[in-house]
């Protein structure tokens, strides 16, 4: 672990109880990865994995970027970098959802 | 049979089992919750769980009635668990704790917080499961929700606490059933379940058991289920949702997409109860109040197949909230 990174506290969206804490396996990580940037991109913010410890980068198209651990921590640097409220309602994003980003 | 659920053995995996279970009793002014948990104290004898007692007044009398063999419950008393008392809860919890070790009282493997008539469970159950220290020592076990059978329904369409209440439940107990006709009863029961759908509802007289009705699943409706006074002139509706896929569950999607429900629309949200088929995992159950989300927990035994979450919300569209959910789930 990193010097800038702290310790995520214990989220329930990573898991049964009696999984593992903290650092997704390989796959599932990928798969969050994936879905965050489907989710981002109209938003205008890619996110990618340095591959190690909990954390995954947010980043908009201009180089600003901010380095988050946990679900929660994503959307708190999402809504600092872009100039549009995520919204899991938003009609646009929704619209690019379906149409798997051709929208 | 326990109203409370205080002698029963849920905790199936080790790692709940080493926790002691905590019972919320909630319920509005003057809803039978003490007279519910003396009956309940009687029953279990020696097996009786520790109590921890909230009052919204300084003078208390509830102590007094729930002692047992002398031991009286350790008591909060001058406000509500949920705002001003947070760290008098997890000051009782942790002394309970410390009194076990140093052997002045035996172990209990549970817990009973009665709170206080005003108390919202949701900031309780949130202090539980997230203290640094109690969540490895603590685990919620279930919300128990009194609602008086005479004045109950007005209280919960006029008070919104009484309504986040009634959400919050996994049990409903209808109290003082014996106080009105069984008519009247039968429709408060047929309300209560269009409310809370994911809820048991009993029903009580004197602290014992008269019937059990198990969750009746979301009605198909399309109105609000209530329309509570906000602000002046404006109205907030309740709605619930029952959300549903056979396909295994994308665990990634799905706590994407309720992870971003909640840092959203959280306060909006009021309760999430679904059991998930989850795709190279199994059935899980997950349990959330407001903004607080319990891990999941691995269901054993018979669990039908497929999906269902039932979702409680004030003031948000249903329908786009489905088709959000569905967005989110098509994600290849």
């Amino acid at each position: 672990m990193l010097c800038y990174e702290f310790a995520p506290e214990d989220h329930w969206s990573d898991g049964t109880l009696d999984g593992a804490v903290n650092e997704l396996p390989v796959r599932p990580r990928y798969r969050r990865t994936h879905i965050l940037c489907a989710v981002l991109a109209p938003y205008g913010l890619a996110v990618s994995d340095p591959g190690s410890g909990p954390h995954l980068v947010v980043a908009d198209h201009r180089g600003a970027a901010e380095v988050a651990a946990g679900l929660p921590a994503i959307w708190q640097a999402a809504d600092r970098l872009s100039s549009r409220q995520v919204d899991v309602l938003d009609p646009a994003l929704l619209e690019d959802l379906m149409t798997g980003g051709r929208a | 049979m326990t109203l409370l659920g205080v002698l029963e053995t849920t905790e199936s995996d080790p790692i709940r089992h080493s926790r002691r279970g905590v019972t919320l009793l909630s319920g509005f002014l003057g809803s039978g919750k003490t007279t519910l948990l003396r009956s309940e104290l009687d029953r279990a004898g020696d097996k009786a769980p520790a109590v921890i007692l909230n009052d919204f007044s300084e003078t208390l009398v509830d102590d007094v009635l729930l002692s047992v063999d002398g031991e009286r419950p350790v008591v909060l008393s001058g406000g509500c668990v949920c705002c001003t008392r947070r760290d008098d809860l997890a000051l009782a919890l942790a002394g309970l704790l410390d009194d076990e070790q140093r052997g002045r009282t035996p172990r209990c493997d549970h817990v009973v917080i009665e709170t206080s008539g005003l108390s919202d469970p949701g900031p309780i159950a949130f202090t539980i499961a997230n203290d640094p220290v109690l969540k490895h020592h603590y685990v919620l076990a279930r919300v128990c929700v009194t609602v008086d059978a005479l004045t109950g329904l007005g209280s919960i369409e006029r008070h919104e606490i009484a309504l986040r209440q009634l959400l919050a439940a996994d049990d409903v107990l209808v109290t003082k059933a014996d106080l009105v006709s069984p008519e009247s009863v039968e429709a408060l029961v047929l309300r209560l379940h269009e409310f809370n759908p994911s809820a048991t509802v009993s029903v009580t007289a004197s602290g014992h058991l008269l019937r059990k009705e198990l969750p009746s699943g979301v009605s198909p409706a399309t109105q609000p289920l209530l329309r509570l006074l906000a602000h002046g002139a404006d109205t907030s509706a309740i709605s619930t949702l029952e959300l549903s896929t056979d396909e295994p569950l994308d665990w990634q999607a799905f706590s994407v997409w309720l992870s971003l429900l909640l840092h959203r629309h959280g306060p909006d949200v009021l309760r999430v109860k679904a059991v998930l088929d989850v795709r190279d995992v199994g059935p899980v159950a997950l349990n959330g109040v407001q903004h607080v989300v319990h891990r999941p927990e691995h269901l054993t035994g018979a669990v039908p197949p497929g999906s269902r979450i039932v979702l409680i919300v004030r003031d948000i569209d249903t329908e786009l909230l489905e088709r959000s959910f569905n967005a989110f789930l098509s994600i290849k």
